[in-house]
């Protein structure tokens, strides 16, 4: 069993009760910090694996596990990933690039259907990458204040996490230089890992 | 083909977890199956079909789309030897495969015994068994005559049927009134209060129904009353409540329009009105025909008749003919009445099974959470039955459908090939008999058949 | 004209489940704008933009809107969402716990069986993959020729792809089935009816920094006569049709002839260049494969590390296809193949269990008459964590050539470099040809 650090550090010992379950994850919430839980291995610096998914409404005791470490590490040649990110992707959408030009994500975060609205998902990804390479001050400011009103609960613990430079475990193996990490990055979630990959990109392309 | 390339890989792993291991690993969803050896003696059968698996695709699914496209209608009432072919006077229709007096258990000889002397080949009780244990009486299965009965399932000629007609296919298939519970004929009971029941029966209540459905000027649709009463918490076979219901407010302003003796009428919308089985008699010969309809598709693995005869419990495959492949009538796992217990109890009995045969019954028993406790569990128990007949079944019906399953289509088909690999048993809901001739319903449950029958069932399909 | 808007309290959907839904509700007849998202502001706002009014829903609230052209129709549209919410499993607590499946029919959610249940079963649940829908992936071994024939021409009709009987590898986009390395992805696509021939072939690509589209893998029988290599046939026009191929590598021993024409004609018709590798080695197969793609395989210098000595070579492999190719370039000796059928009964894989070949190791190295041991050390997934630790401390007190081919790729799970270290400080010759290894072989029994 692995849990991500952040998960371990709000959580453990603690009961919480299942807020929702879904056919591949439910959620655990607990004072505006929701955890994942998975079958599989944590893909998210949120992540926590169980042996079952539980049901909506039960409760669980997140304990102890095999702790991971979310936090990314700068890329090596940044100019270079992100020339292989594009080529698999494409370019980053204009209204992302402004976004990380002008520090300022309002126009994104909340927006697009799902539980991590896509808008949120290509900020985190910038966020994270920026933080990841000692941009804190403007990746916070990508990110904004405010989050729980304006995103998902899910939503808003994923991008205060990117602002510390926490990210999903294919976009810290990519940044590591795994060469396999971008099709797994890519098959994370439903639009989840594009985004965050556009994400990546926009903000390496900005380093 | 498109569908591999360029996008997600969700794959669904049986064998080794190292290897569902790894694809997790990669980020790829694995639903895991769990998978388990096949019944023993049954390797090389399906092996062998596993050769013929295009041609079996291509019956099962002429044969399931049989079972779908069937239409069956209630369209009147008749008696036995107009109805039946080689009806005679000393012919006495039984449920089940064949089987002779000498075999026959305790509540399907008091049923025999019964209808001979409602017939009158014998003036008493004592008689009618001297005339059984002779020989003089012709026993024949239901099943092999077009028609279907509950529990002991008796039929001599002079007994009203209904006639359920299938045009989509162009067969029908009937079946007797319901007796109502406690002390009735189906159960083997063959006292004066169950045979003078039967006379009424016979002289009022075929009577009255039959010009009720005259007067309705067109057929009722079973296949769209059943599916609406899966919708109103029956499933079918063990919970007919809300079909009976729905019955009766269609025959309604029919039956008070009739210029019947009132007191007839009356008789007969109470007797409607007090036995929440009466629609069971209709929803099986409607499954009957559409299961009819589904026989006989070379190298069809689907079941199109699970019936028992209290001894035996029979199975026939669209693809192998007439043949029946038996095994022992099984213990029923359920509730008694109180004052009974499973010491009391008959085996297994009953054509109804014909129920599960098209999708419902056992199969849609997340749509009747009320009868639950018979299965000893909860809505969730229920959900899982039906859930596991998924994995037997070749596809969903069209028809009807659960709600609390998101209005999925029932299982349907039964693949016999699946229920031999999986080792996943069809469930079948249905009553406890006392094994004594004219107790009577002692309690109801679940029951599972004799894997025996299908693995005999598979070899005989794969040519062993 | 009538409007709907339904706000569901905490709900957690993912946005395919909340797409299927938006056009379930869509497809309903009479629906005329369907929106549905989570209310967050900025979700509100395009909702409100097309004219809907939301009041009291807050992020975490899931938002249905409707506009239909009656109450009837409104109320389809919103019985559908709830239909689909439902189905997916969102919604009931029930879907939750389930226990699994026990049949493959029941796999709905999935595109692809991955088989790897005792052979004598595998006839059976492939047939009814294939019935469910499914592409498969058969690692069994075990499975009658006639029954893989029937299988394959069924896949064939119902357009799905057929991978063995006894399949080890395939990639399908980046993704490793069974054993396969974490080659990088690239312009070639391979179909290969040998597993260890593709995780071969894919390697040296990617010491060329080529990487890889593709890998299919059709099982070693798949070009039989009986067969008639259908399985190599539909790789060809998938990845013929695949944007992300450039150039195509077909790897098999030298089929039968009929079958061989027929693949000739089906790499004809694939309008990409083609490498036919039948009859050349996989290091030869690998060398055209990048000539197409404008590369070129490094030079594959590593040389014997003590001088040539008379004697016999012992070759044991966990690979089926490296083995043979040892063979045939060594010219004498004695080569195992711990991957054959004798030696998986009832035990794990030699790239999963490595005790059986470590036991012949030993063995062998006191032998006097054996003056060189060669070996294979495959890595990636499905393979062992650390195949040249518990290979080192054997070879460590061989006192004969010891030369080990090693395939794998810089992604792989083990680490390439440090099992290579491993093997080198234990006093092996590692070399990433397996074509290569076999020459060094013959080079240090040659005396």
């Amino acid at each position: 069993m692995i849990a991500a650090r952040p998960v371990l550090e709000r959580l453990a010992g603690r009961r919480v009760k299942v807020a929702g379950a879904g056919r591949d994850a439910a959620y655990v919430e607990d004072g505006g910090f929701v955890a994942v839980l998975t079958v599989a291995r944590p893909a998210l610096p949120n992540g926590v694996q169980v042996a079952r998914l539980p049901r909506a409404g039960e409760e669980i005791v997140v304990d102890g596990g095999d702790e991971w470490d979310p936090a990314l590490e700068p890329a090596a040649d940044p100019a270079a990933l992100d020339a292989r990110i594009s080529a698999a992707v494409g370019h980053p959408p204009e209204s992302l690039v402004r976004a990380i030009r002008s520090a300022d994500g309002k126009g994104l975060v909340g927006r697009g259907p799902g539980l991590t609205p896509e808008g949120d998902d290509l900020v985190a990804g910038a966020a994270a990458v920026l933080a990841a390479a000692g941009h804190g001050g403007r990746a916070a400011a990508l990110v904004g204040t405010d989050l729980r009103r304006r995103t998902t609960t899910l939503s808003a613990t994923l991008l205060e996490l990117s602002t510390v430079g926490m990210g999903p475990e294919p976009l810290q193996a990519l940044l590591a230089g795994d060469p396999a990490a971008l099709a797994r990055l890519l098959r994370l979630g439903h639009s989840t890992g594009r985004a965050y990959a556009l994400g990546a990109a926009a903000a390496l392309a900005a380093e | 083909m498109a569908d591999l390339l360029g996008r997600p890989l969700a794959v669904a792993n049986a064998g080794v977890d190292l290897f569902a291991d790894e694809l997790e690993r990669q980020g790829v969803p694995v639903e895991r199956v769990e998978w388990r050896p096949p019944e023993p003696g049954t390797e090389e059968a399906l092996q062998r079909l596993a050769l013929e698996a295009a041609a079996i695709a291509h019956a099962n699914d002429e044969a399931v789309e049989r079972l779908q496209a069937a239409q069956p209608m209630l369209a009147g009432v008749g008696t036995a030897r107009d109805l039946l072919p080689d009806m005679h006077e000393r012919a006495i229709l039984h449920a089940g495969p064949p089987i002779d007096w000498a075999e026959m258990s305790g509540p399907l000889r008091g049923a025999v015994i019964g209808a001979a002397v409602h017939e009158g080949l014998a003036e008493s009780r004592e008689a009618a068994e001297r005339l059984a244990a002779r020989g003089e009486l012709e026993f024949a299965p239901c099943h092999e005559r077009g028609a279907v009965g509950p529990m002991a399932g008796v039929v001599s000629a002079s007994m009203p049927m209904v006639v359920v007609e299938n045009p989509a296919h162009g067969n029908r298939a009937c079946c007797t009134f319901n007796e109502g519970l406690g002390k009735v004929l189906r159960y083997g009971a063959n006292d004066d209060e169950v045979l003078e029941r039967l006379g009424w029966i016979r002289d009022v209540l075929a009577r009255v129904f039959a010009r009720a459905l005259d007067r309705l000027g067109e057929p009722i649709d079973l296949r769209a009353m059943t599916a609406q009463a899966l919708q109103m918490g029956d499933e079918g076979h063990n919970r007919n409540r809300a079909g009976t219901s729905l019955l009766l407010r269609s025959l309604l302003p029919a039956l008070i329009e009739l210029d019947d003796p009132s007191a007839d009428v009356a008789a007969v919308a109470r007797f409607i009105a007090g036995n929440d089985h009466f629609y069971l008699n209709l929803t099986m010969p409607a499954a009957k025909a559409a299961a009819d309809a589904a026989a006989g598709i070379d190298g069809s693995s689907i079941v199109v008749a699970m019936a028992r005869n209290g001894t035996e419990f029979g199975v026939r495959l669209s693809g192998t003919g007439d043949r029946w492949f038996t095994g022992p009538s099984g213990m029923i796992d359920g509730l008694y009445l109180p004052g009974f217990g499973p010491e009391d109890a008959n085996p297994d009995i009953g054509d109804s099974s014909i129920t599960e045969t098209v999708g419902l019954g056992g199969f849609a028993m997340a749509a009747a959470p009320a009868i639950v406790r018979f299965v000893g569990g909860g809505a969730e128990d229920a959900l899982e039955a039906t859930r596991a007949m998924y994995d037997i079944a070749w596809s969903e019906s069209r028809s009807y459908q659960i709600p609390a399953l998101g209005f999925r289509g029932t299982p349907v088909g039964i693949d016999a090939r699946e229920v031999v690999a999986t080792r996943v048993l069809p469930f079948v809901n249905t009553g406890i008999a006392h094994r004594e001739p004219g107790v009577g319903q002692i309690g109801a449950g679940l029951v599972e058949p004799p894997m025996e029958a299908f693995a005999k069932a598979v070899r005989a399909l794969a040519g062993q | 004209m009538t409007e709907r808007v339904i706000v569901r309290r905490g709900a957690y959907h993912d946005s395919v489940t909340l797409m299927l839904v938006s056009s379930a509700a869509g497809r309903e007849e009479g629906a005329e704008d369907v929106a549905v998202g989570m209310a967050t502001p900025l979700n509100l706002e395009l909702i409100a933009d097309q004219g809907f009014a939301v009041e009291d829903a807050g992020p975490n609230d899931l938002v249905i809107a409707v506009r239909a052209r009656d109450e009837a129709a409104a109320d389809a549209a919103v019985a559908a969402v709830d239909r689909e919410l439902a189905a997916k499993g969102g919604a009931p607590a029930a879907a939750a716990g389930r226990p699994s499946a026990r049949s493959l029919r029941s796999a709905r959610d999935s595109s692809l069986a991955f088989l790897s249940i005792p052979g004598e079963h595998v006839a059976h649940e492939a047939a009814t993959a294939l019935e469910a829908g499914l592409h498969v992936f058969c690692f069994s071994d075990g499975m009658s020729l006639a029954v893989e024939a029937a299988l394959k021409r069924r896949a064939v009709e119902k357009d799905l792809l057929f991978m063995g009987a006894d399949c080890g590898t395939a990639i399908l986009d980046g993704v490793a089935l069974g054993f396969a390395n974490a080659v990088e992805r690239g312009p070639v696509g391979i179909v290969g009816a040998s597993g260890t021939g593709i995780q071969e072939v894919s390697c040296l690509l990617d010491t060329a920094g080529i990487g890889i589209s593709h890998a299919i893998g059709v099982g070693g029988r798949d070009l039989s006569a009986e067969v008639g290599g259908l399985m190599m046939r539909r790789g060809l026009e998938l990845l013929a049709a695949d944007d992300a191929t450039r150039a195509i590598v077909a790897i098999s021993k030298p089929p039968d002839p009929q079958v061989a024409d027929a693949i000739e004609a089906a790499a004809g018709a694939a309008g990409k260049a083609v490498v036919l590798g039948f009859g050349l080695t996989l290091e030869e197969t690998a060398a055209r494969a990048a000539g197409l793609v404008g590369g070129a395989l490094p030079a594959f210098e590593e040389r014997l590390r003590r001088p040539p000595s008379p004697g016999r070579v012992v070759g044991l492999y966990s690979g089926g296809t490296l083995c043979a190719e040892a063979a045939a370039i060594v010219g004498e000796g004695e080569f195992t193949d711990f991957g054959a059928d004798e030696f998986t009964r009832g035990r794990a894989h030699p790239m999963i269990d490595p005790s059986l070949r470590l036991d012949r190791l030993a063995a062998a190295a006191r032998d006097p008459e054996v003056s060189v041991l060669l070996l294979d050390v495959v890595l990636g997934f499905g393979a062992h964590p650390d195949p040249a630790g518990e290979l080192a401390p054997v070879i460590a007190d061989v006192d004969r050539h010891v030369i080990a081919a090693l395939c794998g790729a810089a992604g792989d799970p083990q680490g390439l470099d440090g099992q290579r270290a491993q093997l080198e400080a234990a006093g092996a010759v590692v070399t990433r040809s397996n074509a290569h290894a076999a020459r060094l072989a013959r080079e240090a029994a040659g005396g």
